[in-house]
C-alpha cells in the first residue's frame, strides 16, 4: 500500500514537474518585444502603418496626422494633417502615399521635398456618408495590377444620420426624417431606433468592398461586410477581409473575398443591383443562397472579439513563421494570430492558431507590417472601445516549435510541425461545432460536438503528424487541441490549439 | 524512512497544489469573464466600462436575472461610456458563472475614482491656417474646418465644393452634438447651395485641396469648367478671401452669394451692393471676394 500511495505520490511530482516545466514555456523565449517610446505631441492611437522602402514607418493617428518615425535616430516627423480618422496608410513612392480616411481615399504627395505634403488629392469619394459615426473606411491595399481596394463600414442604430449626407438615400431605409430625430439619445433609444436595424446601410455602398482601378474608375466588388476593418492580400494575389462578430455574424470571419461575393450581413444588399427587400424584412432564408462561406472563424472570446487587420509574413529566416501566411491581430485578445490556408477544390479554407502573446503584447493590436530587417510594428488603438495605444517592435530571438501546415485528407488532418516531434501526443482532443446564422448580435457555439480520433500515427521525419477520423462534416469549425506537445530538441509546441473551418471535405485525391 | 516520509509530504502538498491550479483554472465564472469581459472591466476602476465593484454594487445575487436581462440586452447608462454589445452567444449558465465570479471577486473591494483607461490626446498648438477635417453641423459629413485664426474657422463642404459657413474658432463644433448652441454661434453663412450658376444641375467632382504656405486651394471639376479656390485670411482678423482660378468657362456666370449676417463683401476690393453678380468668362477666369464679418 505504502508502495502504491508513493508511487502515486512520485506520478504526481513529476506530473507537477512537467506542469512547470510547460508552463515556463513562454513566447518571450522566442519573441523580443518592445514598447516604442512614444512622444507626447503624437497621438499614440495608430490607425493605420506601413514600413516604408528607406526604413522608416509611416503612421495614421486616430486626430488626422500622418507621422513618419525613424526608428535608427528615433525621431517623429507630421508628414500631413487635418485628416478625417484615417485607418490605414499605403506607401506608393518616396513621398507619396494613400489614405484611407472616413470620407474619401486620398493620396499625399510631397512635391518639394520638404517633408510635408502639400497635395492632398481625392482619389475616390463617390461614395455615401450619413455622418453616423459607425461609417469607417478601411483599406487601402493595392493589388499587382494597380488596383485600390477599401471597405466601407455599415452605420449603427446607436445613433441615427445627418441633416445634410452624401450621396443618395437608400428609399429601402426607414424615412430619412425620422432617422435625423436622434440627437435625444433617451427619446430615439425608446422610440424610433426600435424600429431601426442594429445596422443599417442608407448611403451607398455602404457595407462593400469597393475596387478602384488605375484610372479612377469605382466598381462594387463584393458585398456582405458589417465591420471590414481587416483588408489584406496574400502572396497568391488573394485578398483577404475580416469582419466583426454582430447582427448576422455570430462569430468574427476571415473572408477570402472575390469579386461578386457576399460574405452575409444583409445591410449592403440595399445597393445591390435589383434588390428590392428591405434590411429589417430580410430573413436567414433569403440569404442562404447568396452567402459565400468565411475561409476562418474567430470562436468569440476565445481567439478573437474583433480581428484586425492580416499582413502576410515574410522569409522565415527573419521572423521564424513559414513565409506567405497571414498574421493578425485582435481588438481584445492579447496574442496575436496566425492563419494557414488551406484550399480544397477551389475553397479556401483553413486554420487559426494563436501566436506571440501576453502582457507584453497587450490589446488593440490593429495594424501591422513588417519591415525589411525582419522586425514586425504593431500599432495599436481603442477609439473609446477595449484597445490600446502606441507602437511596438517584435523581433525574433529563436524560432519556436511551431505546426507549419494543416492540411484536410479525405479521412483527416495532416498537421506539419517545423521540427520533429519527439512523441506521439497522448491528450489530442477534437470537437466541431457551428454557430446561428441570424439577426441577433453573435452566436453561443451550436451543436458542439466532441470526436475521438480513430489513429494517431506519426511520418518517419516525425514532423507529420496525421489524425485519422471515422467522419468528417462540412460547414463545422473543427477545434484540435494537441495538449502539450515537445520537440525532438525539447522544445514547447507554441500555439496547441487548431481551429480549422471546414466548409468542404476532400476528395478521393486528397 | 524519515526520508521518504517527508518526499511523501512534499509530493502530497504539491499534489495538492497542482489540484488546486487546475481548480482555479477550471473555474467557468473567471474564465468566461476573461475572455469575455475583461477587456473592458476592472476590478475597482470605470474604464472602458464600469468596474466590477460598481456592477456588483447594481446586481447583487437577488438581481440575477436583470444581470442577464441587461448584458442580453443592453442599454446604455453612462453617458461617458460606449454602449456594450450584447452579449447573446453565452448561456445562462455561463453568464450566471461570470456574475457570481463578479460578485466574489468584488466583494468587500471599495469603488476607485474615475480614471479614464487613456488620458485624451491633446493635440499641441499649430500655426494658423489649420485645416481639419471632422464631423461638423449643418454641412455635409465630409466638409473640412479651415481654423483661419484664432477668431474664424471656415467651413467648405466638399459635397457640394463650397464654403457653407464660418464660426469661431474654438466653439465646440462636434458633429450634431450641439445643434442649437452651435446655430447661434455661426458669424457667417451663405444660403444658396450653389455658388456659380454653372454647378446647377451638374456633377461635382471634388478633386483635394493643395497647401500653398499651408493655406488650402480646393481644386473641383464641373462639367469642362476646372475651379481652384483658394482660401486665406483678409485684410484684417475679421475677414477672410476666396481668391478663385477658373479654366473652361464659355458664357457669362452668375455668381449667388446671399447670406445670413451682417457683413461686406468686396469683389476684386470693390464692395458688392448686390448678392447676385454676373461674371463674363475673362472676369470669372480670376477673381477675388473678400468677406468682412
Amino acid at each position: 500500500m505504502n508502495t502504491l500511495l508513493s508511487a502515486a505520490l512520485l506520478v504526481a511530482f513529476l506530473s507537477h514537474l512537467m506542469f512547470f516545466a510547460i508552463a515556463k514555456a513562454d513566447w518571450h523565449d522566442y519573441y523580443a518585444i518592445e514598447r516604442v517610446d512614444y512622444p507626447i505631441e503624437i497621438d499614440p492611437q495608430v490607425g493605420g502603418l506601413t514600413a516604408m522602402k528607406d526604413g522608416r514607418l509611416a503612421l495614421t493617428v486616430m486626430h488626422g496626422d500622418v507621422v513618419i518615425y525613424d526608428p535608427e535616430s528615433e525621431t517623429w516627423d507630421v508628414f500631413a494633417s487635418g485628416l478625417h480618422m484615417p485607418l490605414g496608410i499605403v506607401e506608393e513612392k518616396p513621398g507619396q502615399f494613400l489614405v484611407i480616411q472616413k470620407p474619401e481615399l486620398t493620396r499625399l504627395i510631397d512635391t518639394d521635398s520638404d517633408g510635408k505634403a502639400d497635395q492632398y488629392q481625392t482619389v475616390y469619394d463617390d461614395f455615401g456618408m450619413t455622418g453616423n459615426y459607425h461609417e469607417f473606411a478601411f483599406g487601402p491595399v493595392v493589388d499587382s495590377e494597380g488596383n485600390i481596394f477599401v471597405a466601407l463600414n455599415v452605420a449603427s442604430n446607436f445613433n441615427g444620420v445627418f441633416e445634410y449626407i452624401r450621396g443618395e438615400y437608400s428609399d429601402l431605409c426607414p424615412p430619412k426624417d425620422k432617422m435625423q430625430q436622434w440627437h435625444d439619445f433617451e427619446k430615439w433609444k425608446q422610440g424610433y431606433r426600435k424600429k431601426v436595424t442594429r445596422m443599417f446601410s442608407c448611403a451607398p455602398y455602404r457595407g462593400w468592398v469597393m475596387k478602384i482601378a488605375p484610372d479612377g474608375e469605382a466598381t462594387p466588388f463584393a458585398s456582405g461586410f458589417r465591420s471590414p476593418a481587416g483588408m489584406g492580400f496574400d502572396d497568391n494575389g488573394r485578398l483577404w477581409v475580416t469582419d466583426n462578430q454582430g447582427d448576422w455574424i455570430g462569430t468574427s470571419p476571415l473572408h477570402h473575398v472575390s469579386e461578386g461575393d457576399f460574405a452575409g450581413h444583409p445591410a449592403s444588399l440595399h445597393w445591390k443591383k435589383g434588390w428590392q427587400k428591405p434590411h429589417s424584412e430580410i430573413e436567414a432564408p433569403d440569404l442562404l443562397p447568396l452567402r459565400k462561406p468565411a475561409a476562418a472563424l474567430f470562436p468569440h472570446g476565445e481567439l478573437a472579439n474583433s480581428p484586425t487587420k492580416p499582413v502576410k509574413t515574410i522569409a522565415k529566416s527573419l521572423f521564424g513563421l513559414p513565409e506567405g501566411e497571414l498574421l493578425l491581430g485582435d481588438m481584445n485578445k492579447n496574442h496575436l494570430i496566425r492563419y494557414l490556408p488551406d484550399e480544397i477544390d477551389g475553397t479556401l479554407q483553413g486554420t487559426l492558431i494563436p501566436f506571440v502573446g501576453g502582457n507584453a503584447l497587450g490589446i488593440g493590436n490593429y495594424t501591422m507590417d513588417f519591415s525589411s530587417d525582419g522586425a514586425l510594428w504593431v500599432g495599436k488603438v481603442h477609439m473609446n472601445w477595449a484597445g490600446g495605444e502606441g507602437l511596438l517592435k517584435i523581433t525574433k530571438k529563436k524560432t519556436p516549435f511551431l505546426i507549419e501546415s494543416v492540411t484536410l485528407h479525405k479521412n483527416g488532418f495532416q498537421i506539419t510541425a517545423n521540427e520533429p516531434i519527439e512523441a506521439m501526443p497522448d491528450a489530442v482532443s477534437i470537437t466541431h461545432h457551428t454557430y446561428h446564422y441570424h439577426a441577433k448580435y453573435g452566436s453561443e457555439k451550436v451543436d458542439v460536438t466532441s470526436v475521438v480520433p480513430a489513429k494517431l500515427t506519426l511520418d518517419k521525419s516525425r514532423k507529420q503528424l496525421f489524425i485519422t477520423l471515422d467522419s468528417l462534416a462540412e460547414n463545422r469549425l473543427y477545434t484540435i487541441d494537441l495538449g502539450e506537445m515537445v520537440s525532438a530538441n525539447g522544445k514547447p509546441l507554441m500555439g496547441t490549439v487548431l481551429r480549422y473551418n471546414l466548409i468542404k471535405r476532400a476528395g478521393d485525391s486528397q | 524512512m524519515m526520508v521518504s516520509k517527508s518526499v511523501c509530504t512534499i509530493c502530497f502538498v504539491l499534489l495538492l497544489m497542482t489540484l488546486s491550479v487546475d481548480v482555479y483554472a477550471n473555474d467557468m465564472g473567471e474564465t468566461a469573464f476573461k475572455e469575455n469581459c475583461g477587456a473592458c472591466h476592472n476590478l475597482k476602476q470605470n474604464s472602458t466600462g464600469p468596474s466590477l465593484v460598481y456592477i456588483g454594487e447594481h446586481y447583487p445575487e437577488t438581481k440575477r436575472e436583470a444581470f442577464l436581462a441587461w448584458v442580453k440586452s443592453p442599454g446604455k447608462k453612462n453617458p461617458d461610456m460606449i454602449q456594450m454589445p450584447a452579449i447573446t452567444y453565452l448561456d445562462n449558465d455561463t453568464l450566471a458563472a461570470i456574475h457570481l465570479y463578479i460578485l466574489d471577486v468584488s466583494k468587500d473591494q471599495k469603488q476607485e475614482g474615475e480614471k479614464p483607461k487613456f488620458a485624451p490626446y491633446k493635440p499641441p498648438q499649430r500655426p494658423y491656417p489649420q485645416v481639419l477635417r471632422h464631423y461638423l453641423p449643418f454641412t455635409s459629413p465630409a466638409s473640412i474646418a479651415i481654423a483661419l485664426n484664432s477668431e474664424l474657422t471656415v467651413v467648405w463642404d466638399t459635397t457640394i465644393a463650397k464654403l457653407r459657413y464660418v464660426y469661431p474658432t474654438g466653439a465646440n463644433f462636434d458633429g450634431e452634438k450641439r445643434r442649437e448652441e452651435n446655430a447661434k454661434a455661426i458669424m457667417y453663412s451663405e444660403q444658396s447651395e450653389v455658388l456659380f450658376s454653372f454647378v446647377k444641375n451638374t456633377e461635382i467632382m471634388f478633386k483635394g485641396y493643395q497647401l500653398i504656405k499651408g493655406e488650402p486651394e480646393f481644386h473641383y471639376q464641373v462639367g469642362n469648367v476646372e475651379v481652384k479656390e483658394r482660401i486665406h485670411l483678409g485684410s484684417n482678423e475679421k475677414s477672410f478671401v476666396r481668391e478663385f482660378t477658373i479654366t473652361g468657362v464659355k458664357h457669362d456666370v452668375a455668381l449667388t452669394l446671399d447670406h445670413s449676417s451682417l457683413s461686406s463683401i468686396r469683389l476684386n476690393g470693390k464692395p458688392l451692393t448686390d448678392d447676385n453678380v454676373h461674371l463674363s468668362p475673362e472676369q470669372v477666369s480670376s477673381f477675388s471676394i473678400e468677406v468682412e464679418l
